[in-house]
């Protein structure tokens, strides 16, 4: 089912835009996650994902105000919704139901 | 913020812009920009102008481009293209005038274009049509000989064999020679060709067969015939296992007719009227220097190159023959560029056609193009005026100017579409037929399966629409929509350039007009022209074997009606190849006329120095020549009578010089002749001279004579003023072709100039009713309309005449020997003819205002 699944990156901006609540969109998206994995996203990969995420219903957007150094531009603001937030509560489940599961005496190898 | 230097980079921020699509275009902006203004003072000027630049490419993503197709618009343009479609049809049904006009004129451009590229086509798309084509070559050799190292189209038929053995990329091998044969039917002997090909022949070429089959060559005994050559032996009777004896290498023998070819495509470089096995006229020969053209077929993918360069070794076999031609090196030549590459490869197949006809023909077609376009553009414009309402208000409710280019750009392809059927239709119905009868050729126009045509057909319906509609197309949606409505709207400046447009054309016709005349003139001059001996009365005969000769001559001696008889190596008047001679030390080319003693004297050459050949003189039997006032003239001889000639090793006195004669048609200017005495053992024609006025009369009482002697041939007889009728027949079919192009362009620039009179005179028709009201004259209403037209005639005719000189001297100057330079007479019957018909043109729309009723042209509303 279309949604249901999500992308490593669209997990990230998921989260991202949720963390940032009302001002969430395309280059503050994208230095927050600069700032907080060191990740340099390009800017096209943001709006890309954001526009991906709102066909599948997890986010939705309204355009915000402005800034000066916008040239008079309008933001588009992305918000989650209640699809979104399941979504990230979801996947959370799963990892965490998995990491569980992991043995916890094994030794890990640092080759290939 | 507003320091311009602090800014992104303004090309990409506009690139930016250009390429979004509105929808998203403020955001993705607005981020891009603030992106580089936070680098701008994170990283500095550099780093952050590179990356907007980069952030300018990577935004460039399908859901960011502006689209022009949504699904809506689709449905919506092709609900548009109906509706250009209905008014398109509308309005040409409507401006009937106009139309008829441009489509009369486009379908006779057409119809000549067709012709043009029917004709070209055939010379430039040469032996296409064989499906094993592109792996066929024919084999050449190269060789210091004729002076130089030369390339050749044939091959010994020894090599051919090594080369047949040796090497595995060969395919397969077909040799084809051909000969002169003679064939005997009956009661019936044909001398003709015979061309000789191995087994394989019809294998590896694609000629069909309309009877027999392919491998019909394998026995010896079995031929196969062209149908020509079929319905020429044959008649309607059915050609397949008739008996035909044919006599070749001093032998006779039987054969039987296995197969028919169908008809062989025009463009065909082998031109076979009879198919014999190879292996008749290489049995008990000596192989090594017996020639044939050699193609070889190749295994499909074979690299030409490697292939032709391992001939090296064969070239050195070839060297150990002891032959006067040492091959130098042997190579391949593609089978569909032999034809073109005739001028390089000596005694190879197919010939090269001259390049003059094809940019005759292809400039006729084009002249005929620009007029009908030129029509097309002028009244397009003119029309327009009538529409200017409608440009309006289509602009006022919205439609855009790409619309109405649109809009009249699909008139324009509806009017080009209807002018293509009903040129295609010209061709093949008139054009074709009539240009076959001249040229002849066998053209039709088949559009079923003719790949080229339709491509021929496409790009001309593309430029066509687009030269003829664009300009008008632009133009008239140019205007603005509250000029048109504030009534300012002016077309006074196009003026000039439909002036420019109708002179042009004018141009065009004078020109055309001019080669018309002079055609025609230098064709009734040569007609008319003097030939320089006394053609009268001479019987002329074609002895088909010199051992016939004495006896034929004795007999005819003694039969009443005839005055003398004289014995010639060909005839005055046909074609004899030059001839090298030396004249004190240096080598010249003359024309040999070679003949008995009192051949000279019977044609009544006359004398202007010395004497005629005398019987009691020994020595003009063998050394004693007389020539003509030309060569004298070009090798600049004082004393010709003390001159001596050296011709093949053999030193001979000049007696006599005559005075200029046309031994030759009139495509050629007189060329320097000898004339000399040659035993009765020479002689292939005979020329009788009879009573006066009895020639006809004459060749049929000869003809009897003929039967008792020579019973195998047939009769062969002309009379000699006969001799230049088939050269008078060519030129008189190539001077119908310029009168035809003459009144076709007069007629179209007459039909463009009828289309602007009148509507130049309806679009002022409320001046016209004014003026009458108030007393004008028809005489002065008359020369208004006169005066307009009377600078872009005067200008034209001026142009035309001076063009007309230069490019029409130079066209004759190809096609004649003799002609008459182009005189102020004719120039000034052009300007009159091409005036005349300007006047009735215009005349016949004057008059129609003339005679209106004022009152009816100002009630209109």
């Amino acid at each position: 089912m279309k949604g249901t699944y999500i992308g490593e990156l669209e997990e990230l901006v998921l989260l991202v835009v949720g963390l940032l609540y009302e001002g969430a969109y395309g280059v503050s998206v994208l230095k927050e996650i600069k700032e907080q994995t060191g990740r340099e996203v390009n800017i096209s990969a943001v709006h890309a994902v954001m526009n991906r995420l709102e066909d599948k219903g997890l986010l939705k957007s309204e355009m915000g105000g402005t800034s000066n150094t916008r040239g008079g531009r309008r933001k588009r603001i992305y918000y989650l919704t209640a699809a979104g937030k399941s979504t990230l509560d979801q996947v959370r489940e799963v990892r965490e139901k998995l990491y569980g599961q992991l043995p916890s005496g094994a030794s890990y190898s640092f080759s290939a | 913020m507003s320091d311009p230097k602090l800014q992104p980079p303004k090309w990409a921020d506009r690139c930016l812009g250009w390429y979004c699509s509105p929808q998203v275009r403020e955001q993705v902006q607005g981020d891009a920009h603030e992106l580089y203004y936070w680098r701008l003072e994170d990283k500095g000027k550099r780093v952050a102008d590179r990356a907007f630049i980069w952030d300018v490419v990577r935004l460039f993503r399908w859901a960011n481009i502006k689209r022009t197709t949504g699904q809506n618009r689709k449905i919506n343009n092709i609900a548009m293209f109906k509706n250009y479609f209905k008014i398109g049809l509308r309005n040409l049904w409507k401006q009937k005038m106009s139309s008829t006009i441009n489509v009369i004129g486009l379908s006779m451009a057409i119809g000549c274009c067709l012709v043009a590229f029917k004709f070209i086509e055939m010379n430039l798309v040469r032996d296409d049509f064989h499906e094993n084509g592109d792996n066929i070559y024919l084999t050449t050799h190269t060789a210091f000989l004729d002076g130089g190292l030369n390339r050749y189209g044939f091959m010994s038929v020894g090599i051919s064999d090594l080369m047949e053995e040796d090497y595995p990329a060969i395919k397969n091998i077909v040799r084809y020679s051909r000969r002169s044969v003679s064939v005997e039917l009956g009661d019936r002997t044909f001398a003709t060709s015979a061309c000789f090909v191995d087994v394989n022949y019809l294998n590896t070429f694609s000629f069909a067969l309309k009877y027999g089959e392919k491998e019909l060559l394998k026995e010896p005994r079995n031929i196969a015939i062209s149908t020509p050559t079929a319905i020429r032996y044959f008649g309607d009777e059915y050609p397949i296992g008739k008996t035909i004896s044919m006599e070749f290498s001093g032998e006779k023998r039987d054969f039987i007719v296995a197969g028919v070819l169908e008809d062989i495509p025009g463009n065909s470089s082998m031109r076979p009227n009879i198919l014999v096995n190879f292996d008749l006229v290489r049995k008990g020969k000596e192989l090594e220097s017996m020639r044939a053209h050699v193609f070889v077929q190749t295994v499909e993918g074979t690299d030409i190159n490697a292939l032709s360069s391992s001939f090296a070794s064969l070239a050195e076999v070839q060297r150990g023959y002891l032959l006067d031609r040492k091959y130098d090196e042997i190579g391949l030549q593609p089978l569909e560029t032999m034809a073109k590459n005739a001028d390089v490869v000596i005694d190879g197949l197919g010939r090269q056609l001259s390049l003059a006809p094809m940019v005759v023909i292809a400039s006729i077609g084009l002249f005929m193009l620009i007029l009908s376009i030129f029509n097309y553009v002028n009244i397009a414009i003119l029309m327009a005026t009538k529409r200017m309402k409608e440009i309006g208000v289509r602009k006022v409710i919205g439609g855009r100017r790409g619309q109405l280019i649109v809009q009249f750009l699909t008139e324009n392809l509806i009017l080009c579409l209807i002018a293509m059927a009903i040129g295609c239709l010209l061709a093949s119905g008139f054009f074709l037929p009539e240009f076959n009868k001249l040229s002849g050729n066998d053209f039709t126009l088949n559009l079923l399966d003719h790949r080229n045509l339709w491509l021929f057909l496409g790009a001309m319906l593309f430029f066509i629409t687009v030269v003829s509609g664009a300009y008008p197309a632009f133009y008239i949606s140019s205007f603005k929509p509250a000029i048109i409505f504030r009534g300012n709207q002016k077309l006074g400046k196009k003026r000039r350039f439909t002036g420019v447009l109708l002179s042009f054309q004018f141009v065009l016709a004078i020109v055309t007009i001019v080669a018309g005349i002079m055609f025609v003139r230098t064709n009734k001059a040569n007609e008319s022209r003097a030939w320089g001996y006394d053609k009268h009365d001479k019987v002329v005969l074609n002895i088909p074997n010199k051992k016939y000769y004495p006896q034929l001559r004795n007999e005819l001696m003694q039969q009443s009606g005839i005055v003398e008889i004289a014995g010639s190596r060909g005839i005055v008047g046909e074609w004899r190849d030059p001839e090298k001679v030396i004249l004190n030390d240096e080598t010249i080319t003359v024309r040999m006329i070679e003949g008995a003693l009192n051949y000279v004297s019977l044609l009544d050459l006359k004398l202007s120095e010395g004497r005629y050949f005398q019987e009691d003189f020994k020595s003009d039997q063998t050394s004693a020549v007389i020539v003509n006032q030309t060569f004298i003239d070009r090798f600049g001889l004082e004393n010709p009578l003390e001159e001596t000639l050296t011709i093949k090793d053999k030193v001979v006195q000049v007696i006599g010089v005559l005075e200029d004669f046309h031994f030759h048609n009139f495509d050629e200017e007189i060329s320097p002749a000898v004339v000399r005495v040659i035993p009765d053992s020479l002689m292939t024609h005979m020329t009788i001279q009879v009573q006066a006025g009895t020639g006809l009369a004459m060749q049929g009482e000869i003809g009897k004579t003929w039967d008792a002697i020579i019973a195998d041939h047939e009769y062969e007889s002309m009379l000699q003023s006969e001799v230049f009728d088939f050269h008078f027949e060519d030129a008189r079919g190539i001077s119908n072709v310029m009168v035809f192009t003459a009144s076709l362009a007069v007629i179209l620039s007459a039909m463009g100039l009828f289309g602007l009179v009148s509507l130049s005179i309806s679009s002022h028709i409320k001046d016209f009713g004014i003026k009458k009201i108030l007393g004008a004259t028809g005489l002065q209403i008359g020369k208004e309309v006169y005066k307009k037209f009377a600078l872009i005639l005067a200008i034209a005719i001026v142009l035309g005449s001076a063009a007309a000189v230069v490019v029409i001297n130079q066209l004759l100057d190809t096609a004649y020997g003799y002609h008459e330079s182009i005189g102020i007479l004719t120039l000034m019957l052009a300007a009159a003819i091409l005036l005349g018909i300007a006047w009735l043109t215009i005349n016949s729309q004057v008059t129609k205002v003339q005679r209106m009723n004022p009152a009816e042209t100002l009630r209109v509303e």
